[in-house]
């Protein structure tokens, strides 16, 4: 690229400092051949701004995304259940504010998102489902988190005979500062349903699961 | 975060769409661009640009990929490249000069040259700014820039000329 070439794009960018400009003003007057060339350079960044315009972005990108954001705010959350599940491991179980449940039913909110949402997608409520399950038996257990005011809730639900969830355990982390602890990712109550004997689904039984649904 | 990310993503996929060589490739550079960014949130300095953030996050993301590539597909990028140039002819450009050919020129273009064409033209970065993200000196930005306006500027004359004669 030569000099004048580069001075003319400059020019063009508005990034000649103000004596040089002048200067080169006074070489376009002359040279009509360079006042062309000169057009030429404003026109091609007009041009790319109109290649390149401003779209509308397909809702399945915003919704991914949207997903994300919501995923990693729950993973935020999420290390704090982390010391939580290695109790639950070893059987302690009786920790402040966790529950074994005596049979009570979720909520419909509750039910309709583990019946459909996949693990890692939040769903109506906030609910995040972690992970899919089943017992020794072959039933459909899943693993959940979910926004409450006073904090977070995991908690366990396994399918019953009617169609509908029941909750098998679950625990509430008040949303206090501190006990940060380094992310491992998955789910926070993988432990906790190891300890009950339950046996990971892979991503292709859960959507065989959710697709009977 | 979730609305700060949303309300760019128009930009981001904008900038994305002049970087990658392929339509189906612009999407995916966004979500991987929101994912980094929500994983290193903490790397963003509060009182800073959010904007400049996630497109310096989107341009080094970019920059990863195309390093893969020519580790492990230099054969076939320039192939591709060569078909883009071939559809124009080298200097037998279209009758109708479309913005369709300005994207595959843009394409087609070396990824060091598509950068400093997408930060100042369409990011609207000054020289300066854009010689910062790129980690190169002024010199170095502004003769990359300049070739690949002078390409642009080949492709308008063309069709100049192509006009003339008409």
């Amino acid at each position: 690229m030569t000099d004048l070439e580069r001075r003319l794009m400059a020019y063009a960018d508005g990034e000649l400092a103000p004596e040089e400009a002048a200067e080169l003003e006074a070489e376009l007057a002359r040279r009509p051949e360079l006042a062309r060339r000169l057009r030429r350079y404003r026109e091609s960044a007009a041009l790319l701004r109109a290649a390149f315009p401003i779209e509308p972005v397909p809702p399945a990108l915003e919704a991914r995304v949207r997903a994300l954001a919501r995923r990693a705010a729950w993973r935020r959350r999420g290390r704090r259940l982390l010391p939580l599940a290695a109790a639950l491991a070893l059987g302690l179980v009786m920790g402040q504010g966790l529950r074994w449940d005596d049979g009570g039913a979720g909520d419909g909110e509750l039910a309709r998102v583990l019946s459909r949402v996949p693990s890692g997608m939040v769903g109506e409520g906030e609910i995040l489902p972690t992970a899919s399950y089943r017992t020794p038996e072959g039933v459909w257990c899943r693993s959940f988190e979910r926004a409450t005011p006073a904090g977070v809730r995991a908690g366990i639900a396994c399918r019953t005979e009617e169609g509908g969830w029941r909750l098998r355990l679950w625990a509430e982390l008040p949303a206090a500062a501190g006990g940060y602890a380094p992310a491992s990712g998955g789910d926070p109550l993988a432990a906790a349903a190891s300890a009950l004997g339950l046996v990971p689904l892979g991503p292709e039984e859960e959507r065989a699961r959710l697709e009977r649904d | 975060m979730e609305d700060e990310l949303v309300a760019m993503l128009p930009r981001l996929r904008r900038m994305a769409r002049a970087l990658c060589r392929r339509e189906e490739e612009v999407d995916d550079l966004v979500q991987g661009t929101c994912e980094r960014a929500l994983r290193g949130r903490s790397g963003f300095l509060a009182g800073t640009r959010f904007d400049s953030w996630l497109f310096r996050i989107m341009q080094n993301l970019w920059l990863d990929r195309v390093a893969r590539e020519r580790r492990c597909g230099e054969r076939l990028a320039l192939e591709e490249a060569r078909e883009v140039m071939g559809a124009d002819g080298a200097r037998a450009v279209e009758a109708h000069l479309t913005l369709a050919a300005v994207r595959r020129l843009v394409r087609a273009l070396p990824p060091e040259q598509r950068l400093a064409l997408v930060l100042v033209a369409l990011e609207g970065l000054s020289y300066r700014e854009a010689a910062e993200r790129m980690g190169v000196p002024l010199g170095t930005l502004m003769s990359r820039l300049g070739r690949a306006r002078r390409r642009l500027v080949e492709l308008l004359e063309g069709e100049a000329a192509e006009e003339d004669r008409r």
